[in-house]
């Protein structure tokens, strides 16, 4: 019997090989799966955006009382079940969902001024509603008119720049590969035009099957706008493990999802390597990969279950390192908060006088 | 006023409605009621039971109603037969301070970055917090004749005009009669003629609840017994 000769495998840790890191230990004793290759602040304050998978993390900061930045709050003492309708609070700003890496290069580039809210395409449906392609489930029936939807778009428009801005982390969570566009424009649609909102035109609406290159570049752009503005900002790739509701590419679907998630995880893994201010969290191999067995999907096989999020968000917080020093000053209250209650206390003492002089000489 | 007397009109609301009283007083009728702050009718202070509309939670407004029941020897103060005129449901200044704690105004401006929202989430914000006036004011509507008068338009103030208009639109999409002082009372600057209003720079005068009361009967609002001829 020979001895093994010295390779490079000798000296690898454990976790580099399958029967002890993975066959052996089970999906619930995985460990090492990701740590964050930066100290960050104790304050760090984390932007979410994505797809629907996305909308767990957003949850999760928030419950877990780290800094989630919401750069696009509902009005003041909006109740909770007008604010969830109006899809306040799922994303750092009212994006809605972003599936893909075309979508979030439109967002980024309204953010910074390259695209005008004037150049996002509306649809008025039958009833006189108006709605945003873009985002065409923002509102629970669209829009009263192009220029109350615009000026809506405006406002989120600004809060998207705020979140990356204002950030230390922009958590981007990869949904499709697939999508639709105009051909003459090049807008990106988030649903297909017909799917809820919009006319489907053969003429004018094209699918498109994002490949690698096309994703890596969209990524390479939209990040490169957020660092002209925020030259600091980490940004951690996931990408959701929820199957395609449906494909368009004529291939089956469990084909189509398979390789719309392994192009995603490939230009996630691409990226994470080229770029030290990117690293790849992984959502999908938790929950979708061999050891994970199908166990935290519901019966329908697309949704996850709870425990497949929380197990996703235990490796995400045990890889997170928040060590570092605060960096942001404690917050003051809202000055306008103390102003108008200071005011409406006043209001209150005058009203209660009229109605005393009304009560005296009736 | 006697125990008992049946006036020619009730009002029913917060601070605004003292100027629609001392108006009636001014044209000559006959008019009691019940006022409370726009605060406790923000709040949601009152409900309609069997005995009529009651105040909640709010002893001082329950002694005011006792003895307005006393006066008008009825228990059921607001169904007695008086067309009813009202200033319930406005209440702006406890409604549109905190919408814009987040800096929120309504509508955008072209000149101003303030992040604003859709009538439809402004219909679901008034709607939140005016519900229970709706209710209110539908349930007296169904016994006697009744009319909301919106508040004097007595400054521009960001939000305001939106919340005001909603809180209209509310109320007329329910059926219920709405009176806006601002459709004729306004100049060309959209407010009152200062001279309709108190010191306070908010509440109107007597002379200001007249004018609006003489619109309203003018127009046939308060019945045929309280009708005017249109000037």
């Amino acid at each position: 019997m020979g001895t093994e000769q010295a390779n490079p495998y000798t000296s690898l840790p454990p976790t580099a090989f399958w029967r002890p890191a993975v066959a052996e230990s089970g999906i619930f004793a995985l460990e090492g799966l990701w740590s964050s290759p930066w100290t960050l602040p104790s304050d760090a304050r984390f932007s979410t955006y994505g797809s629907c998978f996305a909308q767990h993390i957003s949850r999760n900061l928030t419950a877990r009382k780290l800094a989630w930045v919401d750069a696009e709050p509902a009005p003041g003492r909006t109740p909770p079940a007008v604010a969830k309708a109006f899809n306040y609070g799922v994303f750092s700003a009212r994006t809605g969902n972003i599936y893909t890496a075309a979508q979030l290069l439109a967002w980024t580039r309204l953010a910074t001024g390259q695209l005008g809210p004037d150049a996002i395409e509306m649809w008025q449906d039958d009833a006189g509603r108006v709605h945003d392609l873009l985002r065409p489930r923002i509102e629970p029936d669209g829009f009263a008119s192009e220029a109350e939807a615009r000026a809506t778009l405006r406002t989120t428009a600004r809060a998207f720049r705020r979140s990356f801005a204002e950030a230390e982390v922009f958590i981007f969570t990869l949904g499709l590969t697939e999508g639709w566009e105009d051909r003459a424009t090049g807008q990106v649609y988030a649903l297909c035009p017909g799917t809820g909102a919009g006319r489907f035109d053969p003429d004018r609406h094209v699918f498109c099957n994002y490949g690698f290159a096309r994703i890596t570049d969209d990524l390479r752009r939209a990040l490169a706008l957020m660092w002209d503005v925020n030259p600091a900002l980490k940004v951690i790739l996931t990408v959701s493990p929820v199957p395609l509701v449906a494909t368009a590419s004529g291939n089956h679907v469990l084909l189509a999802t398979m390789e719309s998630k392994s192009v995603l995880r490939a230009v996630a893994g691409e990226l994470a390597r080229e770029d030290a201010r990117i690293s790849y969290f992984p959502s999908y191999e938790i929950i979708a990969s061999p050891p994970a067995r199908a166990a935290f999907f519901e019966p329908n096989l697309r949704l996850v279950v709870p425990e497949g999020v929380e197990l996703v968000m235990r490796h995400f917080f045990a890889g997170l390192d928040l060590s570092g020093a605060p960096v942001h000053p404690a917050t003051a209250p809202d000055p306008r908060i103390a102003a108008t209650t200071e005011a409406m206390s006043r209001e209150d003492l005058v009203c209660e006088e009229i109605v005393l002089d009304v009560s005296r000489h009736v | 006023m006697s125990d008992g007397t049946m006036p020619d009109l009730l009002v029913l609301g917060d601070s605004h409605s003292a100027s629609l009283l001392a108006g009636a007083r001014l044209l000559g009728l006959t008019a009691d009621g019940l006022t409370f702050s726009g605060a406790a009718w923000h709040e949601g202070k009152f409900a309609v039971t069997r005995a009529g509309f009651e105040p909640r939670n709010a002893p001082a407004v329950r002694q005011h109603m006792d003895a307005l029941r006393k006066r008008m020897g009825v228990t059921d103060v607001f169904a007695s037969g008086p067309p009813v005129i009202s200033t319930m449901g406005y209440h702006l200044g406890r409604l549109v301070p905190p919408f814009g704690w987040n800096g929120h105004i309504v509508p955008a401006r072209d000149d101003d970055d303030a992040p604003t929202v859709s009538q439809a989430f402004l219909d679901a914000y008034v709607r939140h917090y005016r519900e229970p006036h709706l209710r209110l004011a539908r349930r007296l509507a169904a016994r006697t004749r009744v009319v909301i008068v919106a508040p004097p338009p007595a400054f521009l103030r960001p939000s305001y005009q939106a919340f005001r208009d909603t809180v209209t639109g509310l109320f007329r999409s329910a059926g219920l009669t709405v009176h806006d002082p601002a459709a004729d009372m306004t100049g060309a600057g959209g407010v009152l003629d200062s001279a309709y209003l108190q010191e306070d720079g908010i509440h109107g005068t007597a002379e200001y609840g007249a004018a609006v009361l003489r619109t309203v009967m003018q127009r046939g609002l308060l019945g045929p017994a309280l009708s005017l001829e249109q000037a």
